[in-house]
């Protein structure tokens, strides 16, 4: 099995643009879009990871016995049915690497820097596709116009596109606005567009009094008055709830990201808490909410509401309760653990999902930098981060473990 | 590959002792690793974290990326004080302004070393009624142990708690199997002047032998499977530290207690 040496951080220059350009949501204003790169076309490669020596992880304690894979990530990667899709940033272009949660990376595509942002959903007979977003020449001459492209996440099949993407992206899923001149990156009207074809699904010109708030899997999900509604790649409405109390519709919003493992979300307004439902059927999870995670391993659903952790059958019995002192920023949950950070103080707040107790889950002899879980599969890989870089604790025993000293 | 069915795998503790890494059941390998002899050693201090990347999706709803941490954050653990006027295993005022916990066993010799070098110091400030102690015996090596537990309560009950604790734990040294037979105990607390009778019934009397599993069970619940491990004013620390450790933690938790 090679084996190499964590390498130092790569310092990264640009933060958080949707999709390509600077004119993407936010600020401060990053440089012009790069040029498009040479060759976009996804490459095959289907070989593992380089292997992280277990010495220089310092990760939970379960994730110990299990190879480590260093993919190059960059950037916190999406996942979906147990396929990583991250970036590394370099020095002229970004490289896209889809990562198997066994650690065997997948294929490999560039793209220009300022193309940051992706999506993960489910294409043609639900396959889960990967959305990349790039840049071609505009009418306008000395311009560049955003596409997107479809590819089949396993295998990087081409299956639609590029198409002209109507903007930004400005929600999650496949969900984009044109840029407008107002602060923040707050696009115009949405436009969500359909994973099976690329084409336009729904425009919120098009709604009479409602507004699109993200796409899911297939699922786009919308307001329609004072109710919410989400409906499926044919426009069929799959189900339609009222808008959790207390969200006013034209506030009403997706936080966060979507667990693709749960299809949980969080639904309310930019102010107060809202509702976790699941976007699969409607449900109502939890009131009250910020933000949600699961821990597959003991089923149960962790929900921050400020300073307030719940831990949540699936009947909706809360099983236990934690307040903190500080209002938590929820990173996800797994293999028993959840992981929230205490933004004031700078720390990582460990809670044991079965009891809500607060654990140490590292061994504290070690010395170096928390690898924190970012992002679960639902088999219990995970991204993990280390300062700058993020590694894959994959689904795979290593079986040098009982050997190691 | 699911890793809910994986192999326990197993690690050698700091004492000696085998602790498994493996799959828990009930609170779980990360609270057992909570004292597995470095349960929660002296937090670093919170320093700045550096700027987490922005992500990849980055629409104009999505949350502002969250700092990355450097260190994990120490619970509070004041609700596991017992502060009971009726406890015997307790030295200093109930009301003290801070309470320590300590995890012990009467056959760990880091334990023995704390109660020989550290527990004098601990003491002034009990004397001072800044501090309250309270001795929990989780008998993690089995039966001498929870067997010199019951006896140490014994000894409680005729009021010399202080006294059998140190015999037990004699120039920080801790004794044989055959000195925690129960003749010995009984023996022992014949020699500083305790009714033997009165002792044995009490050392064998279920009411004791309640009490002390039910000390046992609060550190295993907290997985203290490694001793000594301490909380002190509601934070958890492991491990026979130097006394300027503990005197340190004692004087920040007072400082916090006076707000």
């Amino acid at each position: 099995m090679r084996r190499r040496s964590v390498l130092a951080a790569l310092p990264l220059g640009l933060l958080g643009l949707s999709a390509c350009g600077p004119d993407g949501g936010g600020e401060p204003a990053g440089p012009a879009p790069a040029a498009p790169v040479e060759h976009p076309e996804p490459v095959q490669v289907g070989e593992l990871a380089e292997v992280v020596e277990y010495t220089e992880v310092r990760l939970p304690l379960e994730m110990t016995p299990m190879v480590v894979v260093d993919p190059g990530w960059t950037a916190v990667p999406l996942q979906l049915d147990g396929i990583f899709l991250g970036y590394r940033e370099e020095e002229e272009q970004l490289r896209f690497l889809a990562v198997d949660q066994d650690g065997t990376v997948l294929w490999r595509a560039d793209r220009p820097l300022s193309c940051t942002g992706y999506v993960l959903t489910r294409g043609p007979k639900k396959t889960p596709i990967a959305v990349l977003a790039d840049l071609a020449a505009a009418e306008q001459e000395g311009a560049w116009a955003m596409t997107l492209t479809a590819y089949d996440l396993r295998t990087a099949e081409p299956l639609w596109g590029p198409v002209e993407a109507p903007g930004p992206q400005a929600a999650p899923g496949l969900v984009y606005a044109a840029p407008t001149d107002q602060a923040m990156g707050e696009g115009g009207p949405r436009t969500a567009l359909s994973g099976v074809t690329g084409e336009v699904l729904l425009a919120e010109v098009d709604l009479a009094d409602g507004r699109i708030l993200g796409e899911h899997l297939g699922a786009l999900v919308r307001t329609e008055g004072s109710e919410l509604l989400a409906s499926g790649a044919a426009g069929e409405e799959l189900w339609r709830s009222p808008l959790p109390a207390g969200v006013e519709p034209a506030r009403a919003r997706l936080r966060g990201t979507v667990d693709p493992t749960t299809s949980f979300a969080v639904i309310g307004d930019q102010d107060s808490p809202g509702a976790v439902i699941d976007l699969a059927d409607g449900r109502v999870i939890a009131e009250g909410a910020d933000a949600v995670a699961r821990d597959h391993v003991l089923e149960i659903t962790v929900v921050v509401s400020g300073t307030t952790v719940r831990g949540l059958e699936d009947d909706g019995t809360e099983k236990w309760t934690h307040e903190d002192p500080e209002p938590l920023q929820l990173l996800c949950a797994g293999e028993r653990l959840a992981y929230a950070v205490r933004p004031e103080e700078g720390t990582l707040v460990v809670l044991d999902t079965n009891h809500g107790l607060m654990v140490q889950p590292y061994d504290v002899d070690l010395t170096g930098p928390l690898a924190v879980p970012q992002v679960f599969s639902a088999d219990t890989a995970a991204a993990v981060r280390i300062e700058e870089q993020f590694f894959l604790v994959t689904t795979e025993f290593d079986e040098d473990f009982g050997l190691r000293e | 590959m699911s890793r809910a069915h994986r192999s326990d795998p197993t690690h050698a503790s700091r004492d000696g002792v085998l602790r498994r890494w493996g799959i828990p059941v009930g609170i779980g390998v990360a609270v057992a690793a909570l004292i597995a002899g470095v349960f929660w050693v002296q937090q670093e201090p919170a320093t700045t974290p550096t700027q987490g990347s922005g992500g990849s999706s980055t629409s104009s709803e999505q949350p502002a990326a969250i700092e990355h941490p450097e260190s994990v954050a120490a619970p509070d653990l004041s609700s596991q004080e017992g502060r009971d006027p009726d406890d015997q295993l307790a030295e200093g005022p109930v009301d003290a302004p801070v309470v320590l916990v300590m995890f012990s066993d009467f056959q760990c010799s880091f334990c023995a070393k704390w109660s020989d070098e550290t527990l004098p110091e601990m003491r002034e400030y009990v004397e001072r009624g800044e501090l309250r102690i309270e001795y929990r015996d989780v008998n993690i090596y089995g039966e001498d142990s929870e067997r010199a537990a019951r006896a140490s309560l014994a000894a409680a009950m005729q009021g010399e708690h202080a006294q059998y604790h140190a015999l037990l734990f004699e120039d920080g040294e801790i004794r044989s199997g055959q000195g925690l037979s129960e003749e010995s105990l009984v023996e022992l607390a014949g020699q500083i002047g305790l009714d033997t009778e009165q002792f044995a019934a009490d050392m064998n009397s279920e009411q004791v032998a309640e009490t002390i599993a039910e000390n046992a069970q609060q550190g295993i619940d907290l997985g203290a499977m490694s001793t000594p491990a301490f909380i002190i004013g509601g934070t958890p620390t492991a491990g026979a530290q130097p006394t300027e450790v503990f005197t340190e933690l004692v004087d920040k938790a007072l400082a916090e207690s006076e707000g």
